[in-house]
């Protein structure tokens, strides 16, 4: 998790608790972190173009969410914005999207759910968009072939667990939380009331690893899961 | 809505429209009889004056003479209307214009009313006799030497008389009474249209739109005024539900804050602690227990959020099929996880109007409570099927199912069914399925069956706007 020491946040956050833990979060997690109350004075900050990141609450004094990812988009700024609401409204996360946030996360939340959303984002910015092979230690997934391979053995895997895996992998190493899967594999907003990912994890664990080769898949306690080899 | 002939008969109008014609029929009747009965007594009494002054003329005098004043006046009764008659001690005729002694006729010197087969009536198209009962009256007197003297007068004018009248009062009567009914029907047309313009805006009200009110026509009568104290009424229901439904909003809204800082602070100060400290795994619990308390709060401002969408912005035109394979793949390895035989048995339907995410979720909702009340080795099926032309998803299951009590309930927040033997949940999940349905005019039902729930849900109706 120390892998995010270069990163720099801003958190736009006008509940000053909120915003006291959200950073201390993200410190813990290696973020440097600036917190602005206002909208206005956040949008200011934001536009210098110096910030990795944003967390951008909806609702702010003097100019609200949407009109500073608006405006930092017009004014050609593309740093990922992680967008917080209280509306958990499909229409209002999408029109969170649609005004150029890169994710959105609904209050209340787990800050560790936000610092593991925001890892992700800074990594997608990093990462090559077209890739043909996913590879994590023995762990192969090729994507033209549609094939998985761990440790040079074809793996037969349905679909739903290649794409669970597809996702795992591009993110490996880091925390991916229950909601951040349903999300992006079944695009999925609402609340899995029951351990429904946890059993689609089951299944997937049990054909990756096998018995007598090291877990790539680890459950993070409280938060969800990650790939990749444990140190 | 064709109003029927059983709804007319309740409106008021229609009822008093008949009752009057009722109550004027008696009256006519009443009239009538009266007429009748003062005409007849009258004319009884004429008859009986003239009988009288007859017989008198008859009998006094020397007997022997009766005979010849019988015979002349029969000769100079032009009329032809009166009874004459001389009877021997026998009563067998000795002269006169009857055939034979009238019978039920008591010889003691009393008029009486008898049943007299006429006189010729006066039947100017038919000049036959006719054969026809009439109506006499007449005195019998003993004579001094044992004959019997009848003297009387053909009184068929009565029955007569009372035939008019009764053919009067059928005639006037039916016409009274078709009066009635018709112009009862045609009073109660009106009302009935407002009865049922307030019975389809009462539905619709019961249905949840609070919004609307009971029409009022502007004539200010009863209707109206009721209407006007209904309307009063669901102002201030709409008010009351209001103020609720803001004051739990405005409660959750403000707790979503502090409850945020509980679980940043918890996190923190679990972060901050050693893994293996016994205070560490408080803080465990604790965070868990933030998390439950956190997606109840989320669920229910989930609720609130879906109740106060006024908008359809997300519908859209939806193949059930589609939203099926996609929550059978996703709660098949969740099913298979307790081996319950999983089966989906999707029939081609129309399309439906829907936001397919929010359907997704009531969908997902309902069949993650059908493997939650399933014991292990049971079964959930489900099917789509079109009836009567409204595609229907059957959600059947063979758990341990639904109190027929506690049908209308487990829709309410909170409630938690009696069998739930310690299933994890909130009680909330048929809550947001109830929203979402009413959003989208929907409805769910759960069938009464003899093991297991059988959940239906059927796409019809007009979403709210």
């Amino acid at each position: 998790m120390s892998n995010s020491s270069q990163f720099s946040v801003l958190t736009i956050e006008d509940d000053p608790t909120t915003a006291e833990e959200i950073s201390a979060e993200l410190r813990a997690h290696g973020f440097q972190v600036e917190t602005v109350a206002d909208g206005k004075v956040g949008f200011d900050k934001a536009r210098t173009g110096k910030f990795d990141a944003i967390t951008l609450d909806r609702m702010l004094p003097s100019m609200d969410g949407l009109s500073v990812v608006t405006q930092l988009r017009a004014a050609g700024i593309d740093t990922p914005v992680l967008m917080v609401s209280a509306m958990s409204d499909v229409d209002e996360r999408i029109r969170g999207l649609r005004a150029g946030g890169d994710d959105y996360l609904v209050k209340p939340f787990a800050v560790d759910e936000m610092a593991a959303r925001l890892e992700v984002l800074l990594r997608r910015r990093q990462a090559p968009a077209l890739v043909v092979k996913l590879q994590v230690a023995d762990l192969e997934l090729n994507l033209i072939e549609h094939s998985v391979r761990r440790n040079g053995e074809l793996l037969d895997l349905k679909m739903t667990e290649f794409r669970l895996l597809e996702y795992m992998m591009r993110n490996s190493g880091q925390t991916l939380t229950r909601s951040m899967i349903f999300e992006a594999v079944w695009n999925y907003h609402f609340d899995p009331y029951t351990n429904l990912i946890e059993v689609h994890m089951a299944r997937l664990r049990k054909k990756i690893d096998t018995p007598g080769l090291p877990a790539l898949i680890h459950t993070v306690w409280g938060s969800g899961y990650m790939l990749g080899v444990r140190p | 809505m064709k109003p029927t002939l059983r709804e007319h008969w309740r409106i008021s109008t229609f009822r008093l429209a008949t009752l009057f014609g009722v109550l004027f029929t008696l009256a006519n009747v009443a009239l009538l009889g009266m007429i009748y009965w003062e005409t007849s007594s009258y004319l009884v009494h004429r008859i009986d004056d003239s009988i009288d002054t007859m017989s008198t003329y008859f009998k006094d005098g020397d007997p022997d003479k009766i005979l010849a004043k019988v015979n002349d006046a029969l000769v100079y009764d032009l009329r032809k209307s009166n009874i004459y008659g001389l009877f021997g001690p026998d009563r067998k005729l000795i002269v006169g214009n009857i055939p034979a002694f009238p019978a039920g006729l008591p010889i003691d010197n009393h008029i009486h009313q008898f049943a007299h087969p006429a006189l010729p009536q006066y039947h100017p198209s038919n000049a036959a006799p006719q054969e026809e009962t009439g109506l006499a009256r007449a005195i019998a007197r003993p004579l001094s030497n044992g004959d019997i003297l009848v003297v009387g007068r053909d009184f068929t004018q009565l029955a007569e008389i009372k035939a008019i009248i009764l053919n009067a009062l059928m005639v006037s009567g039916a016409v009274i009474i078709a009066l009635g009914l018709s112009g009862g029907f045609l009073l109660s047309l009106r009302p009935l249209k407002r009865i049922n313009a307030i019975r389809e805006t009462s539905q619709q009200i019961v249905d949840g739109d609070l919004s609307l009110r009971m029409p009022v026509s502007g004539r200010n009568d009863e209707v109206d005024m009721l209407a006007s104290i209904v309307n009063l009424m669901l102002v201030e229901i709409e008010r009351l539900l209001t103020e609720v439904k803001s004051v739990t909003d405005n409660i959750a809204h403000d707790l979503r804050t502090p409850l945020t800082r509980v679980r940043l602070l918890l996190y923190r100060a679990q972060q901050q602690s050693a893994p293996d400290d016994a205070q560490h795994q408080m803080l465990n619990k604790a965070l868990t227990e933030t998390d439950a308390l956190l997606s109840r709060f989320r669920a229910l401002l989930r609720i609130s959020e879906i109740e106060n969408r006024q908008k359809k912005a997300g519908f859209e035109l939806v193949d059930p099929r589609d939203v099926l394979r996609q929550v059978a793949e996703l709660f098949e390895p969740l099913a298979e996880d307790k081996s319950i035989k999983f089966s989906v048995i999707a029939s081609s339907t129309k399309m439906i109007t829907a936001d397919p995410s929010l359907l997704l979720e009531a969908i997902s909702n309902l069949i993650d409570n059908a493997i939650k009340f399933t014991p292990h080795d049971g079964s959930v099926e489900i099917r789509l099927l079109q009836q009567d032309g409204i595609p229907c998803i059957d959600i059947i299951d063979s758990g341990c199912g639904i109190d027929s009590r506690e049908m209308e309930a487990i829709m309410k927040p909170f409630y938690r069914g009696n069998r739930h033997h310690g299933e994890a949940g909130y009680g909330l999940g048929l809550s947001i399925v109830a929203a979402i349905m009413h959003l989208h005019g929907f409805s769910l039902t759960f069938l009464p069956v003899k093991s297991g729930s059988h959940a239906r849900l059927l796409c019809t109706g007009k979403p709210l706007l």
